[in-house]
């Protein structure tokens, strides 16, 4: 096991220079650079002196490996240069959107769990029955609904129509109010946001938990406990419950793209200053110095999922020494 | 073998997808089915597919199908079930709710959101269809070389596949987009392509992995069959079913991203009838329309749902003992 886990760890590293040097050719094909880097529009053209003084100070000219080479130097020290609209460090403005991103990311899927994993176990007891059936079927609808649209939806109906919710943003108090009314403030623009992007995989989780739980109370070792008389409710969230989450866990890993790819919609929906409408805006203004920081680090949050399930998938069930890591599982 | 009810409904919404795409034209077109121009018959919206020029009436570009009355000698016999061009604007009649005359209302330019709602069908398959093609052709040949190669080779090429996914979808189909030299349906089926191959070759990969031992393999081998012939004729038919559902469930999951995109704005090109971009305008909005968020979405939900029951049902077909427990 000690030795899997090392190798595991290891094997990120060709990852991560392959992340890096991706997101570096990606952004060097992206057009229009010298007019994003003078700040021009259609209509005030740079002059071709300013291309070739801009080309010269943004290292340009220089070829591409010495530029990528330089550019790695740089993220290993976490110096990610400063971005072209505003001029602020691209580290602080990470520091930032990450924090809200991610608060939100993590309340979604803990949100996510604390329903599906009740639901999902309850309906695998309950399999056959006629709730059962039905959770079933809505849950598949659910799953199908785009959740972009469902946010649309959500936000017209409680933000517009019933106006119970703020419509977008973080706060709509001013900074000098009092701390109680901020934080009840800071959660009702909580709540659409993170009701959407626990959304899409709450209906997956569920589905899943069901089927894992379903299996293992028809597994042999669970009717051996029952024929020696362990109570039910035992059985279900000690025996059956407890091998589920073992898959469960991977689960979690494959989710963490998921949710920050639908942190871009969410975020441009509900106006949450986060890494998601970040990363758009960006790419629409051309400040690549930004989009190419929110990639890497998008890139590298997934990594690191997944090499956390890998880990935790190791420490659930020791017996399991995955050939392929946990991507060779999934599928 | 009795058919499950999953792939009957998922075939039947399927079709009915498909139908809606392929009839789009004749559904929902402001130029009328049949018509009588200088006392001959002609079809105008037939006319708008390709190799269907007879159809078209005399001096057919200069008539205004919507002005009333209609010019000397013109007459509409049959007009489409819903006579309106999905880009026809009319300032006067801006952000109808559904109703007569606009049985799902207008968007803020005074188009009909149904006739929009039609023609996002040809647009979403199209783009889905494809560019879960693209995503096929492309993982399957990564997969199947990864799985036949040596162990360097495969190495290599499960590393850029793991590589791959660690980028979100959205965010590399993003890039991808923005990258596009000239913007436009190819590269937007490009972009989703290039972005969702990975799981497709990380699939193959292990499907070659399970039957490389078969004995059926061994003889073909021995009978002189090189690699590429072990992949195309062997091992890809015999992994067909489970390739089908595969591909079934990325087209919906495709389609999706491409709504997403045109939502955000970067999806198909302006001028082009599309869910996402139907969405996108409900979001621009001052004054709530329901109709511009509830319709598009419903089109989109059906559709998606359509690919994911056509999926389940493909599967429980090939493996009816593991579908009992999903």
């Amino acid at each position: 096991m000690r030795g899997y886990l090392f190798r595991r760890i290891l094997s990120v590293f060709p990852t991560l220079l392959g992340i890096t040097l991706v997101t570096f050719l990606l952004l060097e094909i992206l057009p229009g650079r010298e007019m994003a880097l003078s700040g021009a529009g259609e209509s005030n053209l740079p002059s071709p002196e300013t291309l070739v003084r801009l080309r010269q100070t943004y290292h340009l000219d220089e070829p591409i490996l010495t530029r990528y080479g330089q550019w790695l130097l740089r993220l290993c020290r976490w110096d990610l240069g400063e971005s072209l609209l505003d001029h602020r460090p691209v580290t602080s403005t990470l520091r930032q959107t990450a924090a809200r991103t991610l608060s939100l990311n993590l309340l979604a899927l803990s949100l996510a769990l604390a329903i599906s994993i009740p639901l999902g176990t309850r309906w695998a007891v309950t399999a056959g029955s006629m709730r059962d059936r039905v959770g079933t079927v809505f849950l598949y609808l659910l799953y199908a609904f785009p959740g972009f649209a469902a946010a649309l939806i959500l936000q017209y109906l409680f933000a517009v129509r019933w106006r119970l919710l703020p419509l977008q943003g973080v706060s709509s108090l001013p900074a000098a109010a009092p701390l109680l009314q901020k934080t009840w403030d800071l959660a009702s623009h909580l709540v659409l946001p993170v009701v959407c992007l626990a959304y899409g995989s709450l209906a997956y989780l569920a589905r899943f938990t069901r089927a894992s739980v379903l299996e293992g109370l028809h597994s042999p070792y669970v009717d051996a406990a029952r024929a020696r008389g362990v109570d039910e409710r035992v059985l279900i969230w000690k025996h059956a419950f407890r091998n589920a989450v073992v898959p469960l866990v991977t689960l979690l890993a494959a989710l963490v793209p998921a949710l920050l790819g639908g942190s871009v919609l969410v975020e441009t929906i509900f106006s949450w200053p986060g890494m998601g409408r970040l990363y758009f805006e960006s790419l629409l203004n051309r400040d690549y110095p930004v989009v190419l920081a929110l990639t890497v680090v998008t890139a590298l949050l997934t990594l690191a999922g997944s090499l956390l399930a890998d880990i935790l998938y190791c420490i659930a069930d020791p017996r399991v020494e995955p050939e392929q890591g946990f991507h060779g599982r999934l599928s | 073998m009795a058919v499950s009810p999953s792939l009957k409904a998922g075939l039947a919404m399927g079709v009915a997808a498909l139908a809606a795409a392929l009839f789009a034209p004749l559904l929902a077109s402001e130029a009328p089915l049949l018509a009588s121009v200088k006392g001959g018959l002609c079809s105008p919206a037939l006319s708008a597919y390709p190799g269907a020029a007879w159809a078209v009436c005399p001096s057919q570009s200069s008539i205004d199908w919507r002005a009333r009355p209609l010019p000397e000698g013109a007459s509409i016999l049959l007009s489409a079930p819903v006579p309106f061009d999905p880009e026809a604007t009319n300032l006067d009649a801006v952000l109808i709710s559904p109703g007569r005359g606009h049985y799902l209302g207008t968007d803020p330019l005074g188009r009909d959101v149904l006739s929009r709602v039609i023609h996002g069908f040809p647009v979403a398959l199209l783009v889905g269809g494809l560019a879960t093609m693209l995503s096929l052709m492309i993982g399957i040949l990564a997969g199947g070389t990864a799985g036949l190669a040596r162990s360097w080779v495969d190495l290599q090429l499960t590393r850029l596949m793991d590589l791959v996914a660690c980028f979100p979808t959205l965010i590399l189909a993003l890039a991808l987009a923005a990258a596009a030299t000239r913007p436009g349906l190819g590269s937007l089926v490009a972009a989703i392509g290039l972005t969702r191959w990975s799981g497709i070759a990380r699939f193959f990969r292990s499907e070659v992995l399970r039957q490389k031992g078969l004995t059926y393999i061994d003889a073909a081998h021995a009978a002189g069959a090189g690699r590429p012939r072990l992949l195309l004729r062997h091992l890809l038919p015999n992994s067909l079913a489970p390739i089908l559902v595969t591909a079934s469930f990325s087209v919906g999951q495709a389609i999706l991203l491409e709504s997403g995109m045109s939502f955000l704005g970067v999806g198909v090109p302006p001028g082009t009838a599309s869910w996402g971009g139907i969405l996108a305008e409900a979001q621009n909005q001052i004054t709530p329309a329901w109709w511009l968020v509830l319709f598009p979405s419903v089109a989109l939900f059906l559709t998606v749902l359509a690919c994911n029951l056509l999926a389940d049902g493909l599967r429980e077909c090939a493996d009816p003992r593991r579908s009992r427990l999903g």
